[in-house]
């Protein structure tokens, strides 16, 4: 990954150990500025401690300048931190006992406002009004090993902002998405190895697009799992261009969520693309699902053409679908959208027989009344199962930590890293 | 996200529509709906949150402060505690239905009544913004206790769009009167406040004069020189079925009017002027938040 602005720091191999820091503070170093951090050397000016050398996480932040560490050691921190310089890091020892603790009171964990490259790693943000880890109006942003749990609206969120990666981290028990990417073209962004339920929505992003893949993740036991989505609320609509691969997405049907509107309505859908164009589905293993495994819809949109948003030029392929309850794979086009379906396992598609309607190679033949999507079970909220309580959604087990948080390099947030599609298969089985 | 709060037939197969005069409400037939100006989120600075609604009742703090039972009824968002006799003392010690819970702070508007009968709102989000055309680094964060007011409840003709708007659901066709909104997922008020201020006045007794306009070179009259974040708040009602009779619970709809009275967390509402609005930015976006339509003054 190569940063943006080049601030990337290096740690030499001399601070590997704890020892080692100490003898190089009785040769002169100034010894008083140990971080008490593992083998970081909490000896350079660019190492911000916390709460060693300050008392809060807020503090270090803002004393911290461009290519600064800020390193955080384990403990509950009862703050909402806001980032506003550009290109540091902030790196919790511990993933599961370096937390931001919101108490239901304050709004965001950790909130980076417009600044550039910030990575933040290897912590908890729970208890939030609104967000665990939000970046707003960033070119570069980072998000790795992160949990992200009972916040009120997302937990990790990246809006109007380019150029960033979600990785090794968990979101869940938010009434919107647990992951969030939006209002962004091209985005340039990768979400891998991630772990969305217990949310509203396992994935959501609305007119996102552009070099945006996610991959090798798990969305499991939301109300619905990944859904990419188009509105003129926000800018660039409509969505397009999401690569979705290798993703296993099960038992999207859990009602206990808490869940805004939007999310009440998609519950039951394992990928539901709404209104979206010229995304890629492949290799994903999708299975239990009250409504469809892999649905293809419109959405109505009072400023769009026509008053509504219709997909077009989706192209689902390969994908292992099972055990959906109305159809594995559901889509509602208008004629010649493009939209296609190839080399999938699946039983029961609306309308029926779609790979011979839909095909990705040559022209389609067969009925599309025959067997249409019903949509009414996405159309109308009657019957569909109130918003549970975010604040008393299941707390996590601890989650993987962040390898060698203690003396491994740091660099801010660069490009993500280029993901190769063919190599990913369709994953095994839970 | 998707935007389906409020019930919204996000994924829908019927048709859309929603004109300015649909049919039913009494009072004049409204103007033309205004299509504002667009402009992109970040060219001015805003924070926001969302304040569901909280209670309803026949209190006006602002016009009958002490009275009970004196006015018209209200919905009242945000501070729960809202009565005749708040004041910003007691918003801010008691709670709030904000989501940013540093604003205790009291909104209200007249209650939608439909075929004559009060229908619940859903919410009010609340923007703060830095006002189209201002010098945003003169921005002072609003004192507590101040007393805003927008609208006229007593005016019989439709008010300028600017101030009082009613929309279908998300869009950017705005109409002075509400219309029911049947196959919407909710009708939408727009309130936008004055942002100058005299400085000193909380309150004044025709309730406004303590507040005033921008000017159109962007600059705060001489008579009320400070600058305050501009505050635009919308409020969500179910929509009404075909046909049905739209009123306001302090007369015809063209009385369009709300309230507020300020009561933040001091330190949280300062870091916030700071943060977002004199240094231009879009702080939050939140599951409610809808892009700003902000029309040039």
């Amino acid at each position: 990954m190569q940063p943006i602005r080049g601030h990337r720091r290096t740690l030499v191999a001399t601070v590997l150990a704890l020892g080692l820091v100490a003898s190089a503070a009785a040769c002169g170093d100034d010894g008083d500025e140990d971080a008490g951090s593992g083998g970081l050397d909490a000896d350079r000016e660019e190492v911000r401690a916390v709460p060693e050398e300050y008392d809060t996480i807020q503090e270090a932040v803002d004393a911290a300048e461009e290519g600064d560490l800020v390193l955080i050691a384990p403990g509950i921190y009862k703050e909402a931190v806001t980032v506003t310089t550009d290109d540091i890091v902030i790196r919790g020892l511990d993933r599961n006992e370096v937390i931001l603790d919101g108490e239901h009171e304050k709004d965001n964990g950790i909130r980076v406002l417009e600044a550039d490259g910030v990575a933040v790693e290897n912590m908890t943000a729970r208890n939030y009004t609104t967000n665990g880890f939000y970046w707003v109006s960033a070119e570069g942003y980072r998000g790795s090993y992160l949990t992200a749990h009972n916040n009120g609206d997302y937990g990790v969120y990246a809006f109007d902002s380019t150029v960033g990666l979600f990785e090794h981290s968990y979101g869940s028990g938010s009434p919107d998405a647990g992951f969030y990417i939006g209002q962004c073209y091209p985005c340039d962004a990768v979400i891998r190895d991630v772990v969305a339920e217990n949310n509203g929505l396992g994935y959501s992003g609305t007119n996102a697009g552009g070099d945006l893949y996610i991959v090798d993740s798990v969305f499991r036991e939301n109300r619905a799992g990944i859904v990419p989505n188009s509105g003129s609320y926000e800018l660039y609509p409509p969505e397009r261009e999401t690569t979705i691969v290798g993703n296993l997405v099960y038992s999207n049907n859990n009602y206990e969520t808490a869940a805004i509107d939007a999310a009440r309505l998609a519950g039951g859908n394992g990928i539901l693309v709404a209104g979206g164009n010229d995304n890629v589905i492949e290799r994903n293993r999708i299975f239990d699902h009250d409504i469809t495994g892999i649905g293809i819809v419109l959405i109505d949109d009072a400023e769009a053409p026509g008053g509504f948003y219709w997909p077009s030029g989706n192209v689902v392929q390969g994908n292992v679908i099972e055990d959906s309850r109305l159809a594995d794979m559901g889509l509602t086009q208008e004629d010649g959208a493009g939209n296609c379906f190839a080399d999938n396992e699946f039983t029961l598609s609306a309308p029926l027989d779609i790979e011979t309607l839909a095909p990705c190679d040559g022209e389609g033949s067969g009925d599309p009344n025959a067997g249409a999507l019903d949509i009414t079970a996405l159309a109308t909220m009657d019957d569909k199962p109130e918003s549970g309580d975010y604040r008393e959604m299941p707390i996590p087990d601890p989650q993987q930590v962040m390898p060698d948080a203690d003396s491994a390099d740091w660099e801010p947030a660069g490009a993500p890293p280029e993901v190769d599609i063919e190599a990913i298969d369709v994953p095994e089985s839970p | 996200m998707i935007r389906g709060a409020a019930g919204a037939v996000v994924l829908l197969l019927a048709t859309i529509g929603c004109k300015a005069g649909d049919a039913g409400e009494p009072g004049p037939t409204p103007e033309p709906p205004v299509r504002p100006l667009v402009v992109s989120a970040g060219d001015q600075g805003s924070f926001s949150t969302p304040c569901p609604y909280s209670h309803s009742g026949p209190d006006d703090p602002i016009v009958h402060p002490g009275h009970a039972g004196a006015s018209h009824r209200h919905d009242f968002f945000g501070a729960t505690t809202t009565g005749a006799g708040s004041d910003a003392a007691s918003l801010l010690a008691g709670g709030t239905t904000c989501r940013s819970v540093a604003d205790r702070s009291a909104y209200w508007a007249p209650a939608l009544l439909v075929d004559g009968r009060p229908v619940e709102p859903i919410t009010l989000q609340a923007y703060y913004r830095g006002p189209i055309g201002a010098d945003a680094t003169q921005l002072e964060p609003p004192p507590n206790g101040l007393e805003l007011l927008a609208g006229d409840a007593a005016s019989t003709a439709p008010q300028d769009p600017e101030v009082v708007a009613w929309s279908c659901g998300l869009t950017d066709s705005w109409s002075p009167t509400p219309v029911p909104c049947p196959q919407s997922p909710f009708l939408l008020l727009r309130l936008r406040f004055p942002p100058c201020w005299t400085g000193d006045d909380l309150a004044s007794p025709d309730h406004r004069s303590h507040l005033a306009a921008l000017a159109p070179s962007g600059a705060c009259p001489e008579s009320h020189p400070v600058l305050l974040p501009e505050l635009q708040v919308e409020i969500r009602y179910p929509p009404a079925a075909d046909g049905a009779m739209l009123a306001l619970a302090s007369g015809p709809v063209t009385g369009g009017h709300g309230d507020a009275i300020m009561a933040w967390d001091e330190e949280h509402i300062v870091g916030e002027v700071d943060l977002c609005l004199r240094a231009n930015r879009r702080c939050d976006v939140t599951s409610e938040t809808t892009r700003l339509d902000i029309s040039e003054p």
